[in-house]
């Protein structure tokens, strides 16, 4: 098993400390600046091509268990249908991992809630297809062509079957948003859709529109996390060139 | 006797090849267009997914780390083995999601689940960055090293959302790495498509070869 040295935990605990510390600094109703993605606007903007369609949305969560990248999906997912709800639009959410079934079902549920629409609430929309990655993706793809589904969300982690997916929406004329970190499937979202978010603008994004101090604190918290690492990296750089190497094995694990 | 059992393979493997060939040609037909034959195919594909999951999850999960050691515990093989029946009941709290009045049970494994979730994920970025950013302090001493340091930069510049680049020149950088980001992921594009071709001549040579015999097995 690794362990950290004393300077690693020194560095951990200190980015620890820096997102807790926006993280109070926003609940304690401060201001905190997030720029703006280009996709953002987007999302209304897709809400809205639905709306007009009178059809159904489509909002993946991706493959990811409980872990940040749904998490941060599952905000957005909530923004999503709370703001569909008030057309009177549905949200299908096809879902691949068994476990986070009921969580997805409990953040949809309360979503048309907030939408003023808990009529709405359909659990049949919330749907397991399978924890096999060709099988789910079958299954998402033919629930757009038979759903035909206005708007396209493809949030959280994906595998290979992205592609699948999201060049099947793109078939159908369909506007579709992605949002993902897994890098290698960042390529083929880029040309099958109409907005991609890049790796960590995921939790940007989920932080922005949600608009939770927690989820915003932790974001800016993390910046700083970010230009520690930049200055690590130019200080690495620096010694390396110079040929020491006890930066190096002050940080090793 | 033995001609007989073989006879009978070659049955069985004539059939499994038609099977499959099929069932090729029942997803192919999705790139026409959504049609009954895709939908069946469809739908036993998910099938014998769900299906297989559930056989999966028992002969790899729940018997060998779950059954196994309880009985063992049972028999008196293992001092403690029979603790695992509180797994059981930790299990079936899932299941209150379908009870109105006891939901809020469900809640105390969903949070346990979340919570370890978090836990490994935060033990897991960290064991994973901080080996990269260490191999990332490269001497200055090539082409290749100042390339990959200014990548880097640039890129980890652009992800910086809490910002307002008002001093231009870093905006320029954080733009820079927008564009060597999408230099990386037209890389792995081609890449990738490279593969999914030899996956999609590999079902052509299955159809062509074993299933039509063109082009001898």
């Amino acid at each position: 098993m690794e362990h950290a040295t004393w300077t690693v935990r020194i560095l951990l605990f200190g980015v620890c400390f820096a997102i807790l510390y926006k993280i109070f600094f926003a609940k304690r109703g401060r201001k905190l600046f997030l720029r703006r993605l280009p996709g953002l606007e987007a999302v209304d903007e897709a809400v809205g091509r639905a709306t007009e369609l009178g059809s159904p949305i489509l909002f993946s969560i991706g493959l990811g268990s409980f872990d940040g990248a749904t998490f941060a999906s599952l905000s957005v997912l909530t923004r999503v249908v709370r703001l569909a709800a008030g057309y009177g639009i549905r949200t299908i959410v096809p879902i691949f991992r068994p476990e986070i079934y009921p969580v997805v079902e409990e953040y949809v549920r309360d979503a048309y809630g907030l939408g003023g629409r808990p009529d709405l609430f359909d659990p049949t929309d919330i749907r397991f297809y399978s924890d096999n990655q060709s099988t789910w993706g079958s299954a998402v793809a033919g629930t757009m062509i038979r759903e035909h589904t206005g708007a396209h969300f493809f949030f959280g982690a994906y595998g290979f079957e992205s592609l699948l997916i999201a060049e099947t929406g793109r078939n159908l004329g369909t506007i579709q948003i992605a949002a993902t970190d897994s890098y290698f499937q960042i390529p083929f979202f880029l040309v099958t859709c109409d907005y991609t978010l890049i790796g960590e603008e995921l939790y940007a994004a989920s932080a922005y529109l949600s608009d939770d101090p927690i989820l915003k604190g932790s974001v800016v918290g993390q910046d700083i996390g970010k230009i520690v690492i930049f200055i690590l990296l130019v200080t690495g750089v620096i010694f390396a060139t110079l040929g020491l190497d006890w930066f190096v094995r002050l940080l090793s694990l | 006797m033995r001609k007989s059992a073989s006879k009978k393979r070659l049955i069985v493997e004539v059939i499994g090849v038609w099977i499959a060939a099929i069932c090729t040609l029942a997803i192919f037909s999705f790139l026409i267009k959504e049609n009954p034959f895709y939908r069946l195919f469809e739908h036993i594909f998910l099938g014998l997914a769900v299906g297989y999951t559930v056989a999966k999850t028992w002969t790899d999960v729940l018997r060998p780390k779950w059954w196994d050691p309880m009985i063992a515990g049972f028999q008196g093989v293992t001092p403690f083995g029979w603790l695992w029946i509180f797994a059981l009941f930790a299990g079936l709290l899932w299941y209150f999601q379908y009870s109105k009045r006891y939901h809020w049970l469900s809640r105390i494994v969903i949070g346990f689940t979340i919570g370890a979730g978090a836990g490994m994920t935060f033990k897991g970025v960290f064991v994973v960055m901080m080996p990269q950013i260490t191999s990332s302090f490269k001497p200055l001493n090539s082409f290749s090293n100042v390339f990959f340091v200014v990548t880097i930069l640039c890129v980890l510049s652009y992800f910086f959302f809490s910002f307002r680049f008002k001093f231009r020149p870093i905006k320029k950088v954080s733009e820079l790495g927008r564009i060597l980001l999408m230099i990386s992921f037209g890389a792995f594009f081609g890449n990738t498509v490279m593969t999914r071709f030899a996956v999609f001549i590999d079902r052509i040579q299955f159809l062509l070869r074993e299933w039509l015999r063109i082009g001898g097995v």
